[in-house]
């Protein structure tokens, strides 16, 4: 995957309550806490964008959905640098005790975002479990999926999902090319996760709003 | 929720099928396997044991193939068999056995009824040494004997003055035999000469009427065993008398014409019910086992009680006054069912209530007692009609461990044999007459008729079909059936034509084989439509219902069947059906109702939703490593499904994530 050149990076927190509880997220707090989950192995916050604090903030990025419980959520960063806005996203997979595979479509508008990297990590690995992990680009949506696959053992044994913090699904880099706000959002109808045995798992899973930032400079 | 609730609103089917506007290109077969069953499974002991019932096939109410003997046109109501002018009445039988030969010294009586005028007679038996032939009352008879094909021998009795019509006249026959159990196979042991048994159960002690496809007849059998023995055989057992030699003569009265049997004779001991000793309205039921195995004896005698209720409740009632359970050499390795008893192997005599074990005690046992109804009560005509014995029986033990066990095992088992076994040169139609030419004999005729008749239950609904068997069983109750009588007889209950079924699985070969594509176009005004294109790659395009398990986001399911109308619609068939909310995985037969194998076009999108994606990671994740070849073996797998081995190496691996993963975000061709 082409990395390109960042931009200076400005950071930005912004909380909005919705009803439900929101997630902030910003290069100051990108790096999380760390993983509870043996079966992580991803440093999360290695991808995170420089920030140097300079300047006046153009645009916002607000993630919507529950503060706890098994969900998947998102985290996001902007990055600013003269005229050009670029958003990174982290889909986080959190609280979840038994997941054997998650699925969805984050659905974008390609008029406003321009899709310019992703990067899948490897989740929901363990002991005698590899992990496969799915991002792949489409027109107006990135397609998710990771799931874990037996790596030994008798294949009839019994399935065992993984137990999930805290782990980092996929890392996304949005250009900002149209008018804001955009929202993205997780297509419920192609939404699925599924426990080791094989039910169907309700998790909550968040969205996010770009949005002109109130008083910023673009 | 909500999209829960729209689902039970949703639109009724609707039914598209749409021809192939042109003529497709479709991939050829799919490969079978040419692999034996993996040796010690289950499944491998079940298939022996229906190997062991095939090889013994000559024993079946069968014809001869030799058109010779004159066993040619037959009416199909057993008063009206040809029967040459006469027929077979009472025998009588005392059979002195030498274990040390092996071999027999039989006394024989049969007593022949005239129907015309009838001034011989030519008796059928296998190859014995005719010792004498004289009327029963001692008067001597002109007779003469041959070895026509050196496999039968064939005797040949003048009756001076003729028999008149109505008339009978009884027969004296001394033979001695010879035997060789292991003149068939290794596999089959026609019978067994050991420390514990001497049993004889593929050799015909009683005559047949040389001429006639069928000779049914009454009879009763004596068998001498020593003091420290006891004999047992099918048919009402009357006990024991003291020879002047101080042996003993067991006795064994079989009230119905039937023309199979056999007997055996070990150190028995009886437990169950004798008859005249059983309640009103339930038959009689004994289990003859060694005293070792008298320990299992109360919960394989309830075992049986409750086979016998199973098959009584849903056919006709049991139709005999009893039956007994006969325990024979281990090394016969099956099961045989003549009218009113059973022949099985020793081992599934230890089985245990929910041990080791207990499957295939109920697997077998209840193909057994099928057989009382299937094969004694209505019997097949010919070759061409053996369905009406081995695959009904197949059929109704799949029903009863289904029911009871809660398991599709047995079913998928004998689907997956056929399906992955059988290959286009030893396959033939279930209903050919030269199916028992092929090497796939048992896979054919047991695992496909089996599988067959459920997809005939799943079409016409459980109660139709279990309605017309009834039907056929009261139709053809102590008489011979062809197949287009159990046509006719699913065509009563039913009210439908089902000649396009019969014709399809009964008339030809093959199986289901099908390449499928999906797509979901989301409707103006909301809704979707479902499409699923199917590709036929078999020899012929076939008809069949198809069970779809429908999946949405939020983990709501639906089920429902589509009608796939080949070959009307040709190779390539198209259906569709309307939902309310976007389906996120589209399953065709999840519980294997269908002798088929499925493939995915290009492999990835398992789901069956249109696009490769993450779902069709997860759904292929949970089925990893599952294979149908194991230790260079056919293991047939009940949670394998070819839909997932998108390389079709066998085997769900890596190799089908990775056609996911390249194909990721492809949506599905045009269609």
């Amino acid at each position: 995957m082409v990395r390109h050149a960042r931009p200076t990076a400005t950071p930005l927190i912004a909380v909005i309550a919705l009803g439900a509880a929101l997630l902030l997220t910003s290069c100051r707090d990108a790096a999380p806490a760390g993983d509870d989950d043996a079966t992580a192995s991803l440093d999360v916050g290695a991808d995170a964008g420089t920030v140097d604090g300079a300047g006046a903030a153009s645009t916002t990025a607000i993630v919507t959905g529950a503060a706890s419980g098994p969900r998947v959520g998102l985290e996001a960063t902007v990055f600013e640098a003269d005229a050009a806005v670029e958003v990174e996203v982290r889909v986080l997979l959190l609280d979840i005790p038994d997941l054997f595979g998650a699925a969805s479509h984050l659905r974008f508008d390609p008029a406003a975002l321009e899709l310019i990297d992703t990067k899948e990590h490897a989740v929901l690995a363990g002991d005698g479990w590899a992990p496969r992990a799915l991002v792949h680009a489409g027109k107006d949506r990135v397609l998710l999926g990771a799931a874990r696959v037996r790596e030994g053992g008798s294949p009839y044994s019994p399935l065992e999902g993984a137990k999930v913090g805290k782990q980092v699904w996929a890392t996304l880099r949005f250009r900002v090319i149209g008018a804001l706000p955009t929202t993205l959002a997780f297509d419920p109808a192609r939404t699925l996760a599924r426990s080791a045995d094989y039910t169907v798992l309700a998790l909550d899973w968040a969205a996010l709003e770009v949005r002109p930032a109130a008083g910023g400079a673009r | 929720m909500k999209a829960a609730l729209s689902l039970l609103v949703c639109a009724l089917l609707a039914l598209l099928v749409a021809p192939a506007a042109a003529a497709p290109s479709v991939p050829g077969p799919l490969p079978v396997l040419d692999l034996p069953p993996l040796p010690g499974s289950a499944f491998a002991t079940r298939a022996q044991h229906h190997q062991h019932e095939a090889d013994a096939r000559g024993e079946q109410p069968l014809p001869d193939p030799n058109a010779a003997l004159g066993w040619g046109a037959v009416s199909a109501s057993f008063g009206a068999l040809l029967e040459q002018g006469w027929r077979l009445g009472h025998q009588e039988a005392t059979v002195d056995v030498d274990p040390t030969v092996p071999g027999l010294a039989v006394e024989l009586t049969v007593t022949v009824e005239a129907i015309e005028a009838t001034g011989s007679v030519a008796l059928r038996l296998p190859i014995v040494t005719i010792e004498a032939v004289h009327l029963a009352d001692g008067a001597t008879v002109t007779w003469s004997s041959d070895t026509p094909f050196g496999q039968i021998t064939v005797v040949d009795v003048t009756l001076d003055p003729p028999l008149q019509p109505g008339e009978s006249r009884k027969i004296a026959i001394r033979y001695g035999a010879t035997l060789d159990c292991n003149a068939k196979t290794t596999l089959l042991r026609t019978c067994t000469f050991d420390d514990q048994f001497s049993q004889v159960l593929f050799f015909r002690v009683f005559a047949d009427h040389a001429k006639a496809l069928h000779a049914p007849h009454t009879s009763t059998l004596h068998v001498l065993t020593p003091a420290d023995r006891a004999a047992a055989a099918p048919g009402e057992p009357k006990g024991f008398t003291w020879e002047p030699d101080g042996r003993l003569r067991w006795t064994f009265v079989q009230n119905e014409r039937t023309e199979n049997g056999g007997f055996s004779i070990a150190a028995y001991a009886f437990t169950g019910t004798d008859p005249g000793q059983n309640k009103p309205g339930e038959p009689w039921l004994r289990l003859v086992t060694l005293e070792d195995y008298k320990g299992a004896a109360t919960g394989l005698l309830a075992s049986a009680k409750d086979i016998l209720a199973f098959y009584g409740e849903r056919f006709v009632p049991f139709p005999w006054s009893g039956l007994s359970l006969i325990q024979v050499a281990n090394n016969f390795g099956g099961g045989y069912a003549p009218l009113a008893g059973i022949f099985m192997l020793r081992n599934v005599f230890g089985a245990q209530a929910g041990a080791q074990g207990w499957t295939s005690w109920n697997e077998l046992t209840a193909h057994e007692i099928a057989h009382q109804w299937w094969g004694n009560l209505a019997r097949p005509m010919g070759t061409a009609d053996v369905s009406l014995s081995e695959s009904l029986a197949e059929f109704s033990s799949c029903l009863y461990t289904e029911k009871t066990l809660e398991s599709r095992s047995q079913l998928i088992e004998d689907n997956l044999s056929y399906v992955y076994t059988v290959g286009e040169n030893d396959d033939r139609p279930l209903g050919s007459a030269t199916v028992y030419t092929s090497p796939a004999y048992v896979p054919i005729v047991y695992h496909k008729g089996a599988v067959v008749l459920d997809m005939l239950r799943y079409e016409l609904g459980e109660e139709t079909m279990l309605e017309g068997l009834a039907i056929y069983a009261k139709a053809f109750d102590r008489d011979y059936a062809k197949v287009a009588d159990l046509r006719a007889a699913m065509e009563k209950s039913s009210g439908r034509d089902l000649g396009w079924f019969f014709d399809q699985w009964w008339g030809s070969k093959g199986r289901i084989d099908v390449e499928f594509a999906a797509r979901v176009v989301e409707k103006e005004g909301g809704g979707y439509e479902v499409r699923l294109r199917m590709a036929q790659l078999g020899a012929k395009p076939l008809r069949f219902k198809l069970p779809l398990r429908i999946t949405y986001a939020g983990g709501e399911v639906e089920t429902r069947s589509v009608d796939v109308l080949s070959p009307d619609t040709g190779w390539v068939s198209v259906v569709s059906f309307e939902t309310t909310a976007r389906p996120l995985i589209v399953r065709p037969d999840v519980s294997r109702h269908l002798l088929r194998r499925f493939r995915i076009l290009d492999g990835a999108d398992v789901s069956l939703d249109g696009m490769v994606d993450g779902v069709d990671l997860i759904e292929s994740a949970f089925r990893q490593r599952r294979t149908i070849v194991w230790k260079k073996s056919f293991f047939p797998n009940t949670l394998w499904d070819e839909l997932f081995d998108g390389d079709g190496s066998f085997t769900v691996d890596s190799a089908d994530l990775d056609l996911i993963f390249e194909r990721a975000g492809e949506s599905s061709i045009d269609f």
